[in-house]
């Protein structure tokens, strides 16, 4: 049997009908909106089973005056069967900060990024994540700017901006490798711990 | 595959009589922002042990422009310029990305004529060479050809004429807009297209005499940086690095948008995922690109360069010029703009990097609600660690060359 | 006896709005204690000297650093003007093209770039989003780069053409020759430390 957007759909009714929210057709473009904590298991389905091994895009869109407020959207494709699919799940209570959605880095690897932008531009957290950190602002930042209520050009910063704090205060790193530390803000971690005395180019003592 | 190299690397290491070397020492550095061989603004945490690369994270962000927040404070013609500076090496592409996208969530998909279509068409797929040159170009710059950069730039030129010939701009041209294009074609083009097509069947053969058999490129190209086809689907990896892998894989042919079903073209497809591979791939790909722009010139259709839809497309300028309705109708299409539908769409096109995607919510105003690019390069870099680690620290220049990285694509 | 001038004390102030020119025609050679006519002929082979060998950074941003590509490539040819010799290392170039937009992510890696270069330097700011943010007015992209960098020359468009480029780049010789002095550190007076990544103050 062909696999098409819409037996994709009739088959995860069929499977995971609890998970479901609501099933919407729009240009002829299927989104199924599901649970958060059924996520993982549709995805992973859609994943062996249907197909579905590449992962376009994630992102997420903010609705300030709904409950939940943000909609996190996973774009699905089966290159085998040349079929496209969103599923789409709504997070986010009632004035909370940072609302938290399990992470499918397990089923599609390629989804580790998609999800750390998420994080950044919108502060979503995704529970399981390996490596949960700013990707595209700088490591320091502490507001989430593709939020609605987040103004266009910013809020008001000490001019400029990165004279007042420092950017570069938090070194992506390697392991327990880091470039310099926060405090001592030296080239190499492994520096301040080298005697001067025995540096190469000064007497023994 | 790469785990094991590795493996395979320590192993050999471990089994050799360590001396009065006590344990192997690891060195991190730091590759960019600012450095030659990044293509932009990319920064690289390097981990090494001797020359080999023992892990990479790539660390972007560094070109983070906001587009996506501020197309949101934009009317959907305005919301436009912005995404030719996204892929600013192919503007054109995200141009026709963006337009379908529109067009599809205003629902005047069918009113789209074969002129328009045809026109697309025939400027993107001259971009995606301009785009290819422009790579192969930087990517022998790196590995120490200069003069192919010359010779490349020398046929990116005339594409750009072509391009200042349409529209009035080199680069950012902003030419292709939602509901068709935003002037007529001007007398003449399909000659300067010519002048083009005529001469690089030519040069392109000199680009495969100066590398493709060359003793230098193939070893610094030959089964360097692979990637095969099921890391590269679950990394996302789409285009050229995706087909190099042996995935059979456009969006061309597998979704055929702007009338791409009409065109009689291959796709040509890598098997080891290596560096030459991809640089193969995208040589073909000129080669197929050209053959479209061909057929795209003798089959160019006349007819008006808009939809006829007033909602969308402004009255014609004799139109405005004599009638006063046709006059506020205009000012108000370009003040308010249009508004399309409830509703929310993913269109994807093949762009020169691989699958560009835009998705657009509307919430019926004038402006979009959210626009989200999928950006290729994004993706594309993702697979950048498996490729290079365990590799030598000097391939890590020529795989990022070859995965052909724009960056303001991937911090959009 | 009078004290000696600095010869490099800036002859004239700096203006916003218009590159100033020095007077024509003026005597070279005035006994009033002032340099001789050796000294100021000798300062013009060293400007003319500077002027017609400068080597650019490598510092691409964004679009127009495709320009930037094209200006140095064979159409244009910037080694007409002796700038062909783009160096990768900040240390070994005296002229700095912005070339694109600048984040905010970005903005201390170019103050620093442009402190490791030696003096005398000078900077072109390529393009609109380099000169004043452009088209994106928004949190993350710095609104032109003369609030971290003191930027001689502004060169508009987006991008600008290798043509448009070329002229901001005889307007800088042109003001290297006539001794014109760079513009305002912003950064020097303001008490704001900037920390780059590596932790030196500046």
């Amino acid at each position: 049997m062909a696999i098409t957007p819409l037996t994709t759909v009739e088959t995860v009714r069929g499977k995971f009908s609890q998970a479901i929210v609501e099933i919407t057709d729009f240009r002829g473009e299927q989104t199924i909106v599901l649970k958060p904590e059924s996520l993982v298991a549709v995805c992973t389905y859609l994943q062996k089973r249907l197909q579905y091994t590449f992962l376009s895009t994630i992102t997420a869109v903010d609705w300030p005056e709904r409950v939940p407020r943000y909609d996190v959207v996973y774009q699905l494709l089966s290159i085998p069967n040349v079929s496209e699919l969103r599923l789409k799940v709504r997070v986010g209570a009632l004035g909370e900060e940072h609302p938290s959605l399990p992470t499918v880095t397990s089923v599609w690897p390629g989804a580790n990024w998609y999800e750390r932008e998420i994080y950044d531009l919108f502060g979503i957290l995704f529970d399981g994540h390996p490596d949960l950190r700013r990707i595209l602002m700088p490591m320091d930042w502490t507001t989430h700017p593709l939020r609605k209520d987040y103004p266009l050009t910013g809020f008001d910063l000490p001019e400029p901006y990165w004279g007042g704090q420092v950017p570069y205060d938090t070194d992506p790193g390697v392991g327990s490798q880091t470039l310099r530390t926060p405090g001592g803000r030296e080239l190499n971690e492994s520096r301040s711990k080298i005697n001067p005395e025995r540096e190469p180019g000064t007497p023994r003592p | 595959m790469r785990q094991q190299e590795i493996e395979n690397y320590y192993t050999i290491e471990e089994s050799e009589p360590l001396g009065d070397r006590q344990h192997v020492d690891t060195m991190t550095i730091n590759m960019g922002p600012q450095h030659p061989s990044t293509h932009g603004v990319l920064r690289l945490i390097l981990t090494i042990e001797g020359e080999m690369v023992v892990k990479a994270v790539p660390d972007i962000g560094f070109l983070h422009t906001g587009i996506e927040k501020t197309a949101e404070a934009k009317t959907y013609h305005q919301a436009l310029v912005l995404t030719d500076r996204m892929d600013y090496l192919a503007p054109l592409c995200n141009n026709l990305g963006y337009a379908l996208a529109v067009e599809k969530l205003l629902g005047i998909e069918d009113e789209v004529n074969d002129k328009i279509k045809y026109t697309r068409v025939l400027l993107t797929e001259l971009q995606r060479i301009a785009s290819h040159l422009v790579w192969l170009g930087t990517h022998a710059l790196d590995l120490g050809a200069m003069s192919v950069f010359l010779y490349c730039f020398r046929e990116r030129e005339m594409i750009l004429d072509v391009f200042e010939y349409v529209s009035g701009v080199r680069m950012m041209t902003s030419y292709i807009c939602p509901g068709g294009l935003q002037a007529d074609l001007p007398p003449g083009l399909d000659q300067k297209v010519r002048a083009f097509t005529d001469v690089f069947p030519a040069r392109l053969q000199e680009y495969h005499d100066l590398l493709t058999n060359n003793q230098l490129w193939l070893e610094r190209t030959k089964g360097v940086a692979t990637l095969n086809a099921d890391d590269a689907i679950a990394y996302g990896a789409s285009g050229p690095v995706l087909r190099s892998s042996g995935v059979v894989w456009d969006i061309r042919k597998a979704f055929p948008y702007s009338g791409y079903e009409k065109f009689d073209f291959d796709i040509p497809v890598g098997s080891n995922g290596d560096v030459y591979d991809r640089y193969l791939v995208r040589m073909l790909e000129m080669d197929q690109s050209l053959n479209i722009v061909n057929q795209a010139l003798e089959g160019l259709p006349p007819g008006p360069h808009r939809v006829l839809n007033p909602k969308v497309a402004p009255p014609p300028k004799w139109q405005i010029t004599g009638s006063m309705e046709a006059l506020i109708h205009h000012f108000k299409l370009y003040t308010e703009g249009y508004r399309p539908p409830k509703g929310e769409v993913f269109v994807r096109t093949e762009s020169p990097k691989g699958e560009l995607g835009f998705y657009i919510v509307s919430d019926g105003t004038a402006k979009p609600y959210r626009m989200h690019v999928r950006a290729p390069s994004f993706a594309n870099l993702e697979a950048l660690p498996l490729m290079v680690e365990g590799h030598f620290l000097a391939d890590v220049v020529s795989a990022i060359g070859s995965i052909d990285i724009v960056l303001g694509e991937v911090d959009r | 006896m009078e004290q000696v001038k600095n010869p490099w004390e800036p002859v004239q102030t700096f203006s916003n709005t218009q590159t100033p020119r020095l007077a024509r025609g003026k005597e070279l050679h005035v006994k009033n204690g002032d340099f001789g006519i050796l000294t100021t002929q000798v300062n013009k082979i060293i400007e003319w000297g500077r002027s017609s060998s400068l080597w650019p950074a490598t510092f691409g941003l964004a679009c127009c650093a495709i320009e930037m590509m094209a200006t140095s490539a064979d159409r244009f040819d910037l080694a007409r003007f002796g700038a062909e010799v783009f160096r990768a290392s900040p240390r070994q170039a005296d002229l700095m093209i912005v070339a694109g937009r600048c984040s905010i992510k970005m903005a201390p890696v170019l103050r620093q770039i442009y402190d490791q270069m030696p003096d005398p330097k000078w900077v072109i700011s390529m393009g609109a989003c380099a000169s004043c943010g452009g088209v994106f007015n928004n949190y993350a992209i710095v609104q032109g780069v003369d609030k971290i960098v003191p930027v001689d020359i502004f060169v508009p468009g987006c991008p600008p053409t290798p043509e448009m480029l070329l002229f901001g780049f005889n307007e800088l010789q042109r003001k290297i020759r006539e001794g014109i002095p760079n513009p305002p550190d912003p950064l020097k007076d303001s008490g704001l430390k900037l920390v780059g990544p590596i932790g030196e103050e500046l």
